[in-house]
């Protein structure tokens, strides 16, 4: 849990990423439940973590309003499906998205030490869409056997 | 499952989520409104609004970006600045700036007070521990990035 919460201090907040893996991997907490706690933890330990960016003078308004309002609505809408959707299909998005964050922390940290160039976002954008089709297939096909056994 | 059988949610934990969820959504209003005033009253800005893109898209620091934009931002002086200008385009949006990321501080009180009330005096300390931290990032004696 300390790493967890040093992680969003270290990396600008937002460990969600980290929070809902762990607590249904290693403490055993439902997945949607594990989704739906990270975001309550997530605004409070966020709530702390923001303010020494605010107090140096590290957030723009103008820049940082858009950002605000669009993530609001997409936090809201994501909520709204989380409850709709199953279990199965949260679990594939999130390891399809969870190995595209690695692979850009992989590389990116490649890239700082030299060892590759970095890779543009053009490709990155394209790796996501094709981890996120892998996703899609995988999904389908898991859900066409289950609709079969029943 | 019928709605009978469901376990009635915690009054705390319910308040809580209600000003959580409703300050979230004034916050979220304040900041859509704000960039059209922003943009509407230029002359009446704190930071000139055309000069704060040009600087952070030429990658500056935080620091020259305000220096830029007119407005040097010394660090300590972010309350002052802030109640200084509220009435202007560029204070109101960074009162939704503020509110939104002051609003589990303010969900915390009545969920405190209900606990409290309920004497679960567990939850309320926990809960008091919890608001006494972002109270203290929020006045700046928590602030390792200084």
């Amino acid at each position: 849990m300390f790493g967890v919460g040093f992680l969003g201090g270290f990396f600008g907040m937002g460990a969600g990423w980290a929070i809902t893996p762990v607590q249904n991997l290693g403490l055993g907490v439902p997945l949607k439940v594990a989704a739906a706690n990270s975001g309550i933890i997530l605004g409070m330990v966020d709530c702390v973590a923001v303010w020494p960016y605010v107090l140096v003078g590290g957030i723009i308004p103008l820049f940082v309003l858009p950002w605000l309002s669009g993530q609001v609505v997409g936090g809201y809408l994501g909520a709204l499906v989380l409850v709709k959707v199953k279990v199965m299909v949260v679990r594939f998005i999130l390891i399809g998205i969870m190995i595209f964050t690695s692979f850009g922390l992989v590389t990116d940290g490649l890239a700082k030490l030299g060892v590759m160039a970095k890779v543009p976002g053009e490709i990155s954008l394209a790796i996501f869409l094709a981890f996120m089709i892998v996703d899609s297939v995988i999904i389908f096909k898991m859900q066409k056997r289950a609709a079969g056994k029943a | 499952m019928d709605n009978k059988q469901l376990p009635e949610p915690d009054k705390g934990q319910m308040a809580y989520g209600q000003v959580v969820h409703w300050v979230t959504i004034v916050s979220c209003l304040i900041v859509l409104v704000a960039p059209v005033l922003i943009l509407l009253f230029p002359q009446r800005n704190i930071l000139n609004p055309n000069l704060v893109f040009g600087a952070i898209f030429e990658g500056k620091r935080s620091a020259e970006i305000w220096a830029a934009a007119g407005l040097p931002f010394k660090i300590g002086e972010f309350w002052p600045l802030f109640f200084g200008n509220i009435f202007t385009p560029d204070g109101f949006a960074m009162l939704g700036v503020v509110l939104g990321c002051s609003v589990t501080a303010w969900a915390l009180l009545p969920a405190i007070g209900i606990y409290l009330k309920k004497k679960d005096y567990f939850y309320a300390c926990v809960m008091g521990f919890i608001f006494a931290l972002i109270f203290l990032a929020m006045s700046g004696l928590i602030n390792m990035a200084g």
